[in-house]
């Protein structure tokens, strides 16, 4: 296939909603404008990025306000090395308990993550898996407007999983660059990291943070951000918040996203020409956990809202709560845990025979017992199998860390020393 | 019924100075080629968002268009590539996403999100992993040509860069996608 036509399947046609509701903002532009005759410096508009916008680099919610507090009741005990039995849902979780006096209060918001996956190294002295595609981001929103904000990014050195991972790397002669295979292709990542970057593109106004609510995914109704001010009157009770988390999934987000995987591509093609023929459902747990530890890293929730939104998430369906986890930085925590799903992975590809096969794996996020504050979101293999066959129940698979974060008063700066 | 009023794009753009409304018809006309463009780079989301902003930026700045300078399209694609350079991070990350996203495997974490799964899939892995390696520049050279059914004049129009300009890059650009995306080689 010639390399222009395959870039055209990056993207379809508009579904009609989305050139209707683009029309109608050119409308009451022009409407507005028709008693005006047109300037010759347009007037420029400044858009702060949609909520979505910054889930890559996420702003993190730590330094919590909120207290966890463990009870007994179901909780599950996580067995060494395991990835937990499903437990209940009867919201036994937590007791959170929302400390008014912890009220977060600062200049800035900041945020300091860590993004790593996971990938397989087969020598003859022995598999053991590698943290790759490694990164560090660092960003800064601050409380007012004239507070402004920053964005740093670095990569990471790439290491072994585990210790025993590490064990078996140093069996096969410590190599300090690997070759992986991610996806379809094949990668090599090293053990170099590199200096923090600042990008310039994350400089810019404070004031404005990713919001909350299905308001944020609407083009033009949209409350594409929120203020420190939008977040105080956000709902506390945790079926409000469970309202506004856990909208209906519509249009393309309604697909089952493991069903997706194997549909024909003659299908998706017709569907992304008429998402609307999709119909709604509601968000699988999994989702779920995702949606709820996008909101608890991105936004500067207040404590109440805040122990809210955990509740709700322990309240669902499919949700269950595993104690005694650590997270990658070897940090002790509490895990809302969404049910398994299994994966296959086919030969489609090109995949590797030994890259080939079926597992399962769950998400989970990582709270601190004794401050609420979430350490982690991560995958972790509940199932080995396939390209996983060597690994134990429990690994993780892919992380996203909160290494530190919170409101301060000290303008932030990214911090000099490695995390591992 | 009779035939609307034959009226080219330029013409529009003019009659809408004093008109303002007529300005939908350079929407009708062109707001799905945008569109698509824009999510190429940006993914969905946020290309609803700029797409729209790129037609009510052409809209404010109606005045300005010049028909010396470039067809109106070359106009619209230029303010929409302006608008998605704002947005680096966020195309940046879409291409990483679509990058390590790949069927059965664990999403790239909190942001997954069907649609992109959809379209890594659709549009391989690999295929954003070379877009990675390019500069803006060249994906701008690069995507416009992919997306768009302007020349290479009106390319250079809409980037205010010469032609030459615009030849060297999207042959770099294309030997790029072409290496990633044969068969018998990894990137």
């Amino acid at each position: 296939m010639d390399e222009l036509e395959a870039l055209t399947a990056l993207a379809a046609n508009p579904a009609p909603q989305t050139v209707a509701s683009g029309r109608a903002r050119l409308e009451a532009e022009a409407r507005r404008a028709a008693g005006a005759p047109a300037r010759l410096s347009g007037r420029r508009r400044f858009l702060p990025p949609r909520a979505t916008l910054f889930t890559g680099f996420g702003l993190t919610l730590a330094g919590a306000a909120a207290v966890a507090v463990l009870t007994s009741g179901t909780a599950t005990p996580r067995a060494p090395g395991g990835p937990g039995a499903p437990g209940g849902t009867d919201g036994s979780f937590l007791e959170v308990a929302a400390k008014a006096d912890l009220l977060p209060s600062g200049r800035y918001w900041y945020s300091d993550e860590i993004q790593g996956q996971s990938y397989m190294q087969r020598p003859k002295s022995g598999p053991y898996a590698i943290i790759g595609a490694h990164s560090e981001t660092y960003q800064y929103v601050g409380a007012q407007r004239k507070d402004g904000s920053g964005f740093w990014g670095r990569d990471l050195p790439s290491r072994p999983a585990s210790a025993g991972d590490a064990a078996a790397w140093r069996r096969a002669g410590s190599p300090s660059s690997f070759r992986v295979w991610s996806n379809d292709h094949h990668w090599t990542y090293t053990t170099k990291a590199t200096a923090w970057e600042d990008d310039p593109a994350g400089r810019g106004m404070g004031g404005r943070f990713p919001g909350l609510g299905p308001d944020r995914k609407s083009a033009t109704t949209g409350k594409k951000s929120m203020t420190v001010e939008g977040f105080a009157a956000l709902p506390t009770d945790p079926a409000a918040l469970a309202e506004l988390l856990f909208p209906k999934m519509t249009g393309f987000d309604a697909l089952d996203p493991l069903g997706a995987n194997r549909m024909p591509k003659e299908e998706m093609l017709r569907l992304k020409q008429n998402p609307g023929s999709i119909p709604p459902r509601d968000m699988t747990p999994r989702e779920k956990i995702s949606a709820g530890g996008t909101a608890l890293k991105d936004m500067p929730l207040p404590p109440k809202v805040r122990s809210g939104l955990m509740r709700a998430l322990a309240a669902q369906p499919g949700v269950h709560t595993v104690k005694n986890v650590r997270d990658p930085l070897g940090r002790e925590g509490v895990a809302l845990v969404a049910d398994p799903v299994t994966r296959t992975v086919t030969g489609e590809y090109g995949t590797p025979k030994v890259e080939q096969g079926t597992y399962s794996e769950q998400e989970e996020l990582v709270f601190d017992p004794k401050t609420g504050a979430l350490l982690s979101q991560q995958n972790v293999l509940a199932r080995p199998g396939g390209p996983y066959a060597a690994r134990k129940p429990g690994a993780v698979l892919s992380y996203w860390i909160v290494r530190s974060g919170g409101w301060t008063d000290a303008e932030p700066t990214p911090p000099a020393k490695l995390p591992f | 019924m009779t035939a609307p009023p034959l009226v080219d794009d330029a013409a529009l753009v003019a009659a809408s100075r004093d008109d303002p409304e007529r300005f939908t018809g350079v929407y009708d006309r062109h707001f799905a080629a945008v569109r698509r463009y824009v999510a190429a780079r940006l993914g969905p989301e946020a290309a609803d968002d700029v797409a729209a902003e790129t037609f009510l930026a052409a809209f404010r700045r109606r005045a300005e268009f010049d028909p010396g300078r470039g067809v109106v399209r070359a106009w619209l694609f230029g303010i929409a590539t302006r608008l998605v350079g704002e947005h680096r991070r966020v195309e940046e990350r879409r291409y990483r996403t679509l990058a390590r996203l790949g069927p059965g495997r664990p999403e790239d974490g909190p942001e997954e999100r069907v649609a992109d799964a959809f379209d890594a899939r659709l549009a391989q892995p690999r295929l954003a992993a070379a877009l990675r390696t390019l500069s803006r520049k060249e994906r701008d050279v690069l995507l416009l040509a992919a997306f768009t059914d302007l020349a290479r004049d009106d390319i250079a129009a809409a980037l205010g860069i010469p032609v030459g300009t615009v030849d060297s890059r999207l042959n770099r650009a294309r030997g790029r996608l072409r290496a990633a995306l044969s068969p018998t080689k990894g990137t």
